[in-house]
């Protein structure tokens, strides 16, 4: 971006314990650009880690609330997702504890460098957008794949489970098709062709 | 910077003042689901939504923000709204259109922010011109990128 005119006012970033972005945010702070966090909660994948149970416990706080404080401490913007309305009061409850430096630190060295998203160094848009696509028609995706003389109409209208294994079940049955065609004429067949086999080796 | 509650706010650096916490709306399904989770989360207090095009649920998002502002008197002023232009609409005029896009599917005049949502090379310096003219022209009031690693600019 060097022939920016205006330097971007934020820059929204996968960051959690696992990634916590510490050279991009003292770069961020330094040029003053907010950092924001996506996924700040790791999509769930936190709340047994040992150690920020451990720091939850000292606050009676929950580990979500946790990471959310040490998002803020750390002068990060961040935006859990939630749809539940209780879980969503919690998350926000961060406002009533502050960690120590210690506790912050310990965080910090959870840092692994490790995503839940793509790398932005290495993403093939075309193939993240694809599988997005998928993943928001969610588990019924593979439904695409069902050949054109299943009624796709039907099973999507009545999209619900039964249908769906029942598709599975048509699908995987195809291969047989052939199969069963060749067991039924295939006694017919020989049967049929014996006498005239016969018929020609005398 | 002081941060003690849920509507505290980090200034950038052009001065718009932007909640430090709010509520992400990544994988919620257009619809009932996200209006819901939109309502809830502004009715007990959030004052800032992150949605994206690619998310494909502004429209609920949008709904949702016209309910909850009804419901509890607020402005529109005084939320912060924030969405993102996806990488298949990169480019200059595209991504204004992506822009008027959002805004009609949302039904807001203005977005707090507008982000470049993937840095996809070679694509995202014509879409930054679009948002630097979005934002000199007042019609966003911040402009910013996502899952950028560095960033240069004019100095």
């Amino acid at each position: 971006m060097k022939d920016a005119d205006i330097k971007p006012m934020v820059n929204q970033v996968e960051l959690h314990p696992l990634l916590s972005q510490q050279e991009l945010l003292s770069f961020s702070k330094e040029h003053d650009i907010q950092l924001e966090a996506w996924s700040p909660l790791m999509q769930g994948q936190l709340f047994d880690h040992p150690v920020l149970n451990d720091i939850a416990a000292n606050h009676s706080k929950s580990v979500a609330q946790v990471i959310l404080r040490w998002d803020l401490q750390r002068g990060i913007v961040t935006i859990p997702k939630s749809i539940k309305e209780q879980r969503i009061i919690d998350n926000a409850n961060v406002f009533d504890f502050t960690l120590t430096n210690e506790e912050m630190a310990r965080i910090d060295a959870l840092n692994e460098n490790r995503r839940v998203g793509p790398d932005p160094d290495n993403f093939d848009f075309v193939k993240r957008h694809r599988s997005f696509q998928n993943w928001r028609k969610g588990a019924f995706s593979f439904l695409n794949k069902v050949p054109k003389f299943i009624d796709c109409r039907r099973i999507r209208r009545r999209a619900s489970v039964q249908v769906v294994i029942k598709a599975e079940w048509e699908l995987k049955r195809m291969p047989i098709i052939p199969f069963v065609l060749l067991m039924i004429f295939s006694p017919v067949a020989l049967f049929n062709g014996q006498p005239r086999r016969l018929d020609r080796l005398h | 910077m002081t941060i003690n509650h849920l509507q505290s706010t980090t200034a950038l650096h052009n001065g718009v003042q932007m909640p430090w916490f709010g509520l992400g709306v990544f994988k919620v399904e257009d619809g009932s689901e996200v209006v819901s989770s939109v309502k809830a989360a502004i009715l007990n207090g959030y004052r800032s939504i992150d949605t994206a095009a690619i998310y494909g649920n502004e429209t609920g998002v949008g709904q949702a923000i016209s309910e909850a502002l009804a419901e509890t008197g607020l402005a529109r002023e005084e939320l912060f709204v924030t969405s993102k232009v996806w990488n298949a609409d990169l480019g200059y005029e595209s991504t204004i259109a992506a822009y008027e896009a959002s805004l009609s599917k949302l039904g807001l005049e203005y977005l707090d922010l507008y982000l470049i949502h993937w840095p996809v090379k070679g694509k995202y310096k014509e879409a930054w011109r679009a948002l630097e003219t979005l934002y000199k022209e007042g019609r966003v009031k911040a402009i910013g990128v996502s899952n950028f690693k560095f960033i240069t600019w004019k100095t």
